[in-house]
This record gives C-alpha cells, sequence and structure tokens, in this order.
C-alpha cells in the first residue's frame, strides 16, 4: 500500500510543471463565462470534471514523452501497482476536481447572484462524478495499452460515443417510445435509493472491467 | 564463485533480430563489460535482466533471486541507462523527492556529495542538463540507495573522455567493496580496456565470449601479412579476414600463431578491433 501511495505521489509529481497559475486562470474563465451565459452554475462543474478528465492523461503523456515507464520498473514497481496507483490518482484528482468545482460554483453564485440548491447540486455532482469517471474508465485502458500517442485519438472513443448516442436519439425522433422511457424514469426518480444503489453497481462494474484490462494490458507492454 | 546475475538460455525474437539462447555469468564483487556492435542484443539482455521487456525463453538470476514477476529486486540495483528518464520539466531537487520514497536506503547525504562532485544544481531543470550531467545525474541517484549491483547501458556514448574517466573512476572506487558488482555495457571498449576484470561478449544474438578480459586480450592475436602468404594460413583459424591492396590483416589465437610468428606480423589485439574482426566473422 506505501508503494502505491508513493506512486499516487509521483504521478502528481509528474504533472505538477503542468498545473501552472495560468491553467487555473483559464479554467476560471471559461466557469465565468459558461455560469453567465447559462446563468446556471451547473455546467461550470462539469466543465472542471471535463478539465480533470484532460489531465488524467497527462502522465501517459508526459511519461511517453520523458521514457518515464522504465524508471517505474527500475523504482521496483511491480505493473499492477503502476496500474492500481494510476487509478487511485485518476480518483483523487476526480474528487479534488469536485471541491474546485463546488468552490468555484459557490463563489460564481455570490458574484453573479445565482441561487444554488444543495441537495440538486450534490446529486448533479455524483451524476457528473459517475460519467465522467466512466469516460476515464473507457481511457485509461486504452493508454496502458497502447501509450499515449497510439492511444490518444482512440481515447476520444467515448466522447465520440456519447455525441453519436445523442445525434441518433435526436433523429429517432417519434420512434423513440418515450411513454415508456418516461415511466422508467418516473420509477426511478420514486425510488432515489435503488437508483443510485443501481447507478452505482454499473459504475463498479464498468471500473473493474476497466482496472482488469488496464493490468491485463499493461503487463504486456515492453519499454 | 559467486555471480550476481545468472543468464540461462535467454531467447528474446524480435522481426529482425533473434537473442539466441545466450547464457551467461556476472561474478559478484567485479566489473563485467558487456561488449559487441550495435544490434548484437546488449540493450535487449540488459532490459531483460531489468524485466523492462519479457523474454519468450530461458531463466534469470540476479543476487541469488530467480526473476518471477515481481521488480521488488531492483530496491537492490542501480540502473544508468543511456538517456535519462525523468520528466525534462522536473528539477533536480524534484528527481530526488520523487524517487526517495521508493528506496528501503536512500541516503540523501550521498546523493548530494555526488550532486556537488558533479557539479550540478539542486536548482537545474532536467532539460537544462547536457547530455554528460544527465548520465550524472541517472549516476548519483543509482549510488545513492546503496545498491549491491550496478547496471548501466552505454553510459559513456556520447560524453568526453574527461567525464568517461570520471564514471570509470566511480565505477572503480564502487567494486572497492568486493559484495558490490558491475554490469557495464558499452561499445567504447577502451574504458573497458581499464577497468574491466571479465567480459561477456556478445555478437549477433550470441555470447562468443564469456571469462576474464586479460584471457580475452591475451588468447587473440592481430595477423598481419602480405597478400601472398595468405595461403600459409590454410589450416589455421581466422576470424575477420579483411584484404586491401598490399595484404591482409585477421584476428588468431595466439597459440596457433606462435609457430608462424616469424613470416607474419603478429600484434597484441584490443577490445575494439576484436570486435570488429569478430563482427566480420569467422573465415574457417
Amino acid at each position: 500500500m506505501k508503494k502505491i501511495l508513493s506512486f499516487v505521489k509521483l504521478d502528481f509529481m509528474t504533472i505538477r510543471p503542468y498545473l501552472t497559475i495560468k491553467n487555473l486562470i483559464v479554467i476560471l474563465a471559461v466557469a465565468t463565462v459558461l455560469a453567465v451565459a447559462g446563468k446556471s452554475v451547473i455546467t461550470p462543474m462539469s466543465m472542471v470534471i471535463a478539465f480533470v478528465t484532460i489531465y488524467i492523461s497527462y502522465p501517459f503523456a508526459v511519461g511517453e514523452q520523458n521514457g518515464i515507464d522504465p524508471l517505474y520498473i527500475t523504482l521496483g514497481l511491480d505493473r499492477d501497482t503502476v496500474v492500481t496507483g494510476r487509478y487511485l490518482w485518476a480518483l483523487a484528482m476526480n474528487i479534488a476536481g469536485l471541491i474546485l468545482s463546488v468552490v468555484i460554483s459557490f463563489g460564481l453564485s455570490l458574484v453573479l447572484d445565482i441561487p444554488i440548491v444543495w441537495s440538486e447540486t450534490a446529486l448533479i455532482m455524483l451524476t457528473i462524478f459517475l460519467l465522467f469517471s466512466l469516460i476515464q474508465g473507457m481511457q485509461l485502458p486504452i493508454y496502458f495499452k497502447l501509450g499515449y500517442t497510439r492511444a490518444k485519438s482512440f481515447a476520444y472513443l467515448p466522447f465520440i460515443m456519447i455525441s453519436i448516442i445523442v445525434i441518433v436519439v435526436i433523429n429517432l425522433g417519434k420512434r423513440i417510445p418515450v411513454d415508456k422511457i418516461n415511466r422508467v424514469l418516473v420509477n426511478l426518480e420514486r425510488n432515489p435509493g435503488l437508483t443510485i444503489i443501481v447507478g452505482l453497481l454499473i459504475w463498479a462494474g464498468a471500473m473493474a472491467l476497466s482496472y482488469i484490462l488496464s493490468k491485463r494490458w499493461y503487463a504486456k507492454r515492453e519499454f | 564463485m559467486d555471480n550476481a546475475v545468472v543468464v540461462r538460455d535467454l531467447r528474446k525474437q524480435y522481426q529482425t533480430f533473434l537473442l539466441d539462447d545466450i547464457s551467461f555469468d556476472v561474478p559478484k564483487g567485479y566489473i563485467t563489460g558487456f561488449i559487441g556492435p550495435n544490434g548484437s542484443g546488449k540493450t535487449t539482455t540488459i532490459k531483460s535482466i531489468l524485466s523492462y521487456i519479457r523474454t519468450d525463453k530461458g531463466d534469470i538470476e540476479v543476487l541469488s533471486e530467480p526473476l518471477s514477476g515481481s521488480n521488488a529486486y531492483l530496491d537492490k540495483i542501480g540502473v544508468v541507462m543511456d538517456t535519462p528518464f525523468f520528466v525534462k520539466d522536473w528539477k533536480v531537487s524534484d528527481v530526488e523527492k520523487s524517487v526517495r520514497p521508493f528506496y528501503s536506503q536512500w541516503d540523501s547525504t550521498t546523493f548530494h556529495d555526488y550532486l556537488k562532485r558533479f557539479k550540478i544544481k539542486d536548482s537545474l531543470k532536467v532539460k537544462e542538463l547536457s547530455r554528460g550531467m544527465g548520465i550524472k545525474l541517472m549516476l548519483a541517484l543509482a549510488l545513492s540507495h546503496n545498491p549491491e549491483l550496478m547496471i548501466l547501458d552505454e553510459p559513456t556514448s556520447g560524453l568526453d573522455p574527461v567525464a568517461r574517466e570520471e564514471i570509470c573512476e566511480i565505477l572503480q572506487d564502487f567494486v572497492g567493496d568486493d559484495t558490490k558488482t558491475v554490469f557495464f555495457s558499452t561499445h567504447i571498449t577502451s574504458d573497458l580496456e581499464q577497468i574491466a576484470d571479465f567480459i561477456v561478449f556478445l555478437i549477433n544474438g550470441k555470447v562468443v565470449y564469456q571469462g576474464e578480459k586479460d584471457d580475452l586480450l591475451e588468447n587473440y592475436v592481430l595477423i598481419k601479412g602480405g597478400t601472398g602468404d595468405l595461403d600459409l594460413l590454410s589450416s589455421y583459424h581466422l576470424i575477420g579476414l579483411k584484404k586491401h591492396s598490399t595484404g591482409f590483416e585477421a584476428v588468431g589465437l595466439k597459440s596457433e600463431m606462435t609457430e608462424i610468428s616469424d613470416v607474419f606480423l603478429i600484434e597484441p589485439i584490443t577490445l575494439e578491433k576484436l570486435i570488429i574482426f569478430f563482427h566480420r566473422g569467422e573465415v574457417r
């Protein structure tokens, strides 16, 4: 466990030179524009987590550019430790991102006088976290398998898939069984506990699969 | 004799290269030079020993432990590769902060002593270091966690003679303690002629010699002669025969050549010449 935590710190050290004030200003500026345009602080929240998703690829990008994978082995780290550490680091980044998004949103709500409903915000934060971590869960095994340069085109597939789903849904129009979907949504609304449990189970299953694939594929990489 | 590294029947197949069931030992307490021309398989072998790559076949034992999937054995090994593998935007102080938690016997004083000796400032970024400085940083790091074995892959390539001399001196000091071992790959053989005790010689993915350096240099000689005299050598074992307009040169076994030393010019051989002639291949 000590080695895993040290690896999380090493990942942080790897991206630290790129966690700049300039990037923070860009995040704040975009968040402000989105909040003003949408008169809501919800969109800035998802934007911060989208930035986190980009940052999660940095250890792969920086690592590949600097040939850092052999360093992990030289330091006596097993490949499983690297994968576990990277997932833990991604989780830590998401949590940090969520905290930052709440701080930014709270600040914007005060400055722009936009009300925040905290119960609704918490649910939205959970949804944003689950959705983006699922996207990251799809990206991580690809990075572990192919390395950053070869994987970066594939890593956008989850975003493309979501866009395609949205386009298909829009184009299907009346053919979508809206009534049935509504009934499911109503049921979900009536049973929020069950909804959260099912959502978390689906998320946990997807993340477990992602983790297993990452371990399997990274074990085969040669440096 | 105890061995720090034992390699048996190691095989690694690439599309255009085969490391062909090689076996050799690296004796504990000495400097073993790993020589061979570019593309002979030195780096592949070292990467196999360090678990950077998977082997197709064979057994490797490092410091009496067979490689079994865990990389914990690398805690006792200092590694210097031909390119530093640190984030180029890290400062030298960040390098220490990053690696220190992973070594059970990290010695910050030793690390800073080496930085001082190498004139590397803590505040410099890795990308600001010259190639020589980068290698020295790796060396400082490799020596600062009390390793039992140092593995170096072409560390002196591209370095000026002063820097090479300094690295060789440090390695000699390191094996002053007879529990410490150095395995040093290079094609700059003059470095090894100074400091190596043993040689493992690789050509085209095969070990052509392993043993004491002095034996290797004593067993072979460089033979030079006129073109017309070559027929006299038809029954001798020649390596890497090269003909030119006025004559020929080849490497031969010293034991065979003493009987014809009055006909041909027989000279002592250097490691560099041995690599060149072995690379050309045997004649008969």
